[in-house]
């Protein structure tokens, strides 16, 4: 199972995924993301640090929030993502169109002076 | 469940989706059995949870009265996975045209995003028909 956390932290809104993102639960982010997103905040942050697991549900909806958030001119990012689930990301050139952090206080100060 | 040293393991999973989260741990505790490093098992089990995951919700439309059968064995060179789908006209990953990273990532699209997965981590993948059954066999090499 999943569970999606969210905070506002310097004008930036991160949402922070908890357990493991696959067939049975990636609905559940994207319900939340659609939810952050629809608020329109300057940009939105996934904190990866408590993702133990992403399959391809998860990660189509990485892309697709992504580009949504292009479209709405949001930046979108991710951080704190472990080794083993940014070399999936590496298999699909996820991580050239993505921006990823290191940590989440990078990802805000980043983003928050982005805008 | 702790496996004793063998070099082939089976299960068999019900075709809904909460299956998916037994046969990772399944699939976990079998190649730390034979010290597979954790990235490369990420790897094995993202693969065959992606094939698993598609024959569940497409070919088998999450009806828990179907099931899968896998078999996991240590050869030589790399691992051998095999799923077994009783379903004999289900869905065929060798002849679906996965899109390309390219149109998965400038076109947004999701879906194709598990099969191009699962071709790119594992180096062999073929499927058969035998017994009644589509039998899906892929290999990860591994390196000496």
């Amino acid at each position: 199972m999943v569970e999606v956390k969210t905070k506002v932290e310097n004008r930036v809104t991160v949402v922070s995924v908890h357990g493991e993102l696959d067939a049975s639960s990636a609905l559940i982010l994207d319900n939340a993301l659609e939810g952050v997103i629809a608020q329109k905040p300057a940009a939105v942050v996934v904190d990866c640090s408590a993702l133990e697991y992403i399959s391809s549900p998860g990660i189509g909806v990485f892309i697709s929030r992504h580009g949504e958030c292009e479209e709405k001119q949001i930046s979108f990012a991710l951080c704190n993502v472990s080794q083993k689930i940014n070399n999936v990301f590496k298999i699909l050139g996820l991580d050239q169109v993505v921006k990823i952090y290191a940590t989440t206080d990078e990802a805000t100060t980043a983003m928050g002076a982005s805008y | 469940m702790k496996l004793q040293q063998q070099w082939e393991h089976h299960i068999s999973v019900d075709c809904k989706r909460e299956s998916l989260n037994m046969l990772r741990q399944f699939t976990k505790e079998v190649l730390s059995e034979w010290q597979i490093t954790d990235e490369q098992q990420y790897l094995m089990m993202l693969a065959l949870d992606e094939v698993c995951a598609n024959l569940i919700i497409h070919a088998h439309s999450c009806n828990s009265d179907d099931r899968l059968d896998i078999t996991i064995s240590r050869a030589a060179d790399g691992i051998l996975f095999e799923v077994k789908d009783t379903k004999p006209d289900s869905f065929n990953l060798t002849h679906y045209e996965v899109p390309s990273v390219h149109q998965i990532l400038c076109e947004k699209k999701r879906n194709g995003i598990g099969l191009l997965l699962v071709k790119k981590i594992m180096d062999e993948i073929v499927v058969e028909q035998a017994e009644g059954a589509k039998i899906c066999r892929m290999k990860k090499k591994l390196a000496c």
